[in-house]
């Protein structure tokens, strides 16, 4: 059975830059498939190409060789305009208009659709509408886009892109300079329109640990790697992930990032998140916490109050208090 | 019903009502205004009946103070649409249309024929704000320099460069007069002089009528180019997503932009500050940025502004008629500082 279709594919792509007479070829041999309902993560490290094989793959820059298919047509041969009904964007251009509402700066989203003097039908409207509600915009659609937070501000320019009703939107980093909340959100909230409205989504992103939990696919792009196309966890289990990022001192597999023990084993008895959290403060001051009779720490609540006992014998309400004994044992 | 309908509703009646009747006031009063003071029946008569007790009245309306409050509207409207025009497109609060060099070109023009043409040994007579050959002058030059402008405009990748070459084509420019000016006589440094101040009467109504179809070739380009100048608010890359043709829309707005202010540069000399400060004014007054209002708002907004300078510079009771130019700044800077600090700045217009 077959769910999904090919909405983008290219052949033989290359990409890069050309000035004057200088090519500078930044990706090439590329082919690779965006499928419709699919959050597609595009990592790498910095200056590896993502942003020019994004503008490449939107049709903003011309490919240096090969070609680019959207529903099996040749991207080249499309129109501007109707090119902009097949694609969307979020960049990390700065917004340079403050005094105009939030709704106006979605209804932007329309205008491949209609003719120099702007008229909105009401089917215009409600994408709008449709637009606002889905990125939960509702209440400050009236706002103007000065008085707006940078994550609210991000989640417009979401909405804009979702308004010109494009099978496919790629976003350049949307996550960029957001609180670890509003990331989650727009994490989130790009997973369920791709459940929601069968849309393709092609994100480049340095959130790995968020890309991982979310992510059907992973597209990664190396230095000398050229481009690893895959399941997340497959990419995590091959090794591929560590040789892209040659991660220093994050161990991809636990998750966690390496730490230095360098101090004495102490083993700890609890259970759930305040098991794991005793660890963390453990392990973080250089402390091993493997099993053992070396030194136990044994955890216990009681009326709401979380106590950590030794087998020497002493009693600690925080773990500040008992790392610190530990220290000067 | 959508809200952005509304929206729009609410500013309609502004722009159909209220700004069109200002304007009919204060044309009306720009023309019964003048060192000589007529009637104001007189006034209607002259201009609906065509008669007047003297028949000298008839003559200061109809060859004087229509064809110079018609100037004013038209200058009004035009260097404010290509002033908000320039800022949309370099997104800069500090662009207006002569940042490409027009005025330049057109002031190099004049003083070629007006300083240098003593010096290679004849005197034109007759030379004055509207004479033909200073239209001829100040058109060829602004011409040459745009037309230089719109080729580099389709080779260049970014905005700001265009920017920054305008500002260039002005330094040699003003360089080449500064040089004309030091080997001048008195007599012409004078006439040239009296260009640069700017004027809105010795206009016919055969020039105005030319005048008149250039700006409407000019205002109409701006019609089409409402949907791109509401994209580049946001970015030039945002906007070729949504379908705009970038280098199309920057030769439109260069070739707009040039109609109308080099047409008036020809005309009126370069008369300064209007097409900078009424984007700003209007934006401030309907506080929006979106075109679709801005584009009407400013036009009207402009001709507003010009017609009160203009009844001013007449200084109202007196003899004397002031240099335009000294007027705009000097009633218009004032308003703009105060509209500033009442509305707690224009950042938002152009920053975050």
């Amino acid at each position: 059975m077959k769910t999904r279709d090919v909405l983008l594919h290219t052949h033989e792509l290359a990409v890069g830059y050309r000035s004057g007479k200088e090519t500078h070829i930044v990706m090439e041999g590329l082919n690779c498939e965006v499928m419709t309902s699919r959050l597609i993560c595009f990592m790498g490290p910095n200056g590896v190409g993502k942003s020019t094989l994004l503008r490449t793959l939107s049709g903003a820059q011309a490919p240096l060789a090969g070609d680019i298919f959207l529903k099996g047509k040749k991207i080249k041969e499309l129109s501007k305009t109707s090119l902009a009904s097949y694609i969307s964007v979020v960049l990390t251009d700065p917004i340079h208009v403050g005094n105009i509402t939030v709704r106006e700066l979605i209804s932007f989203g329309r205008y491949p659709y209609m003719g120099w003097n702007i008229n909105f039908s009401s089917q215009d409207a409600d994408a709008i509408d449709r637009a606002i509600d889905e990125t939960h915009l509702t209440g400050i659609e009236n706002r103007k886009i000065a008085e707006l937070s940078d994550g609210q501000r991000q989640k417009v320019l979401i909405a804009r892109a979702l308004c010109q009703d494009t099978p496919l939107i790629i976003l350049d980093e949307p996550t960029a300079h957001l609180d670890l909340n509003n990331r989650v959100e727009i994490i989130n909230l790009l997973k369920q329109l791709t459940r929601k409205t069968k849309k393709a989504i092609l994100m480049a992103t340095h959130e790995l640990d968020l890309a991982l939990q979310t992510a059907d696919e992973l597209w990664l792009a190396g230095y000398d790697t050229g481009l690893e196309i895959g399941f997340p966890e497959d990419l995590v289990l091959s090794g591929k992930i560590d040789t892209v990022f040659q991660l220093k001192g994050f161990d991809l597999k636990t998750g966690h990032l390496e730490k230095k023990t360098d101090r004495r084993n102490v083993s700890v008895n609890g259970e759930g998140y305040l098991l794991l959290w005793t660890r963390n403060a453990l392990e973080r001051n250089g402390y091993s916490t493997r099993p053992g009779d070396d030194l136990e720490v044994s955890i216990s609540t009681a009326e709401g109050l979380t106590r950590w006992n030794t087998t020497t014998g002493k009693t600690f309400e925080t773990l500040e208090t008992l790392i610190k004994y530990l220290d000067d044992l | 019903m959508s809200h952005t309908i509304r929206y729009q509703k609410k500013w309609t009646f502004l722009l159909v009502a209220v700004l069109p009747l200002v304007i009919l006031c204060l044309f009306t009063l720009n023309i019964s205004l003048g060192s000589v003071s007529i009637p104001f029946d007189q006034l209607f008569s002259a201009i609906f009946m065509g008669e007047t007790e003297k028949s000298s009245w008839l003559h200061i309306i109809w060859q004087f103070r229509l064809p110079k409050a018609c100037t004013a509207i038209l200058v009004g409207a035009g260097l404010s649409i290509s002033g908000l025009q320039m800022q949309t497109l370099f997104r800069n609060p500090l662009a207006g249309p002569y940042v490409l060099g027009i005025s330049s070109g057109a002031s190099l023009g004049v003083a070629l024929v007006v300083l240098a043409s003593h010096s290679v040994g004849f005197f034109f007579q007759g030379l004055g704000p509207g004479s033909w050959l200073i239209v001829l002058a100040s058109s060829t030059g602004s011409f040459l320099v745009l037309l230089a402008v719109v080729a580099l405009s389709v080779k260049i990748k970014d905005s700001v460069s265009l920017l920054i070459i305008g500002l260039m084509f002005g330094s040699v420019t003003g360089a080449v007069v500064s040089v004309l000016q030091f080997f001048s006589e008195a007599k012409q440094l004078q006439l040239y002089l009296v260009w640069t101040f700017g004027s809105l009467g010795g206009l016919d109504w055969s020039e105005l009528l030319i005048l008149t179809l250039v700006l409407l070739v000019g205002l109409s380009i701006t019609l089409f180019l409402i949907k791109p100048l509401n994209t580049l608010l946001l970015s030039e890359n945002y906007a070729q997503s949504m379908g705009v043709n970038i280098k199309k829309t920057r030769l439109l707005i260069v070739v707009s932009t040039s109609l109308l202010a080099g047409s008036i540069t020809a005309f009126c000399g370069p008369i300064a500050f209007v097409g900078l400060a009424v984007p700003h004014l209007t934006r401030l007054l309907f506080n929006t940025s979106d075109h679709k209002i801005l584009v009407p708002a400013v036009t009207l907004s402009g001709i507003i502004v010009m017609l009160l300078c203009d009844i001013v510079s007449q200084l109202p009771g007196s003899q004397y008629v002031l240099p335009i130019n000294a007027i705009t700044s000097l009633i218009g800077a004032p308003v703009v500082i105060w509209l500033i600090l009442s509305k707690g700045g224009i950042q938002t217009s152009f920053g975050r």
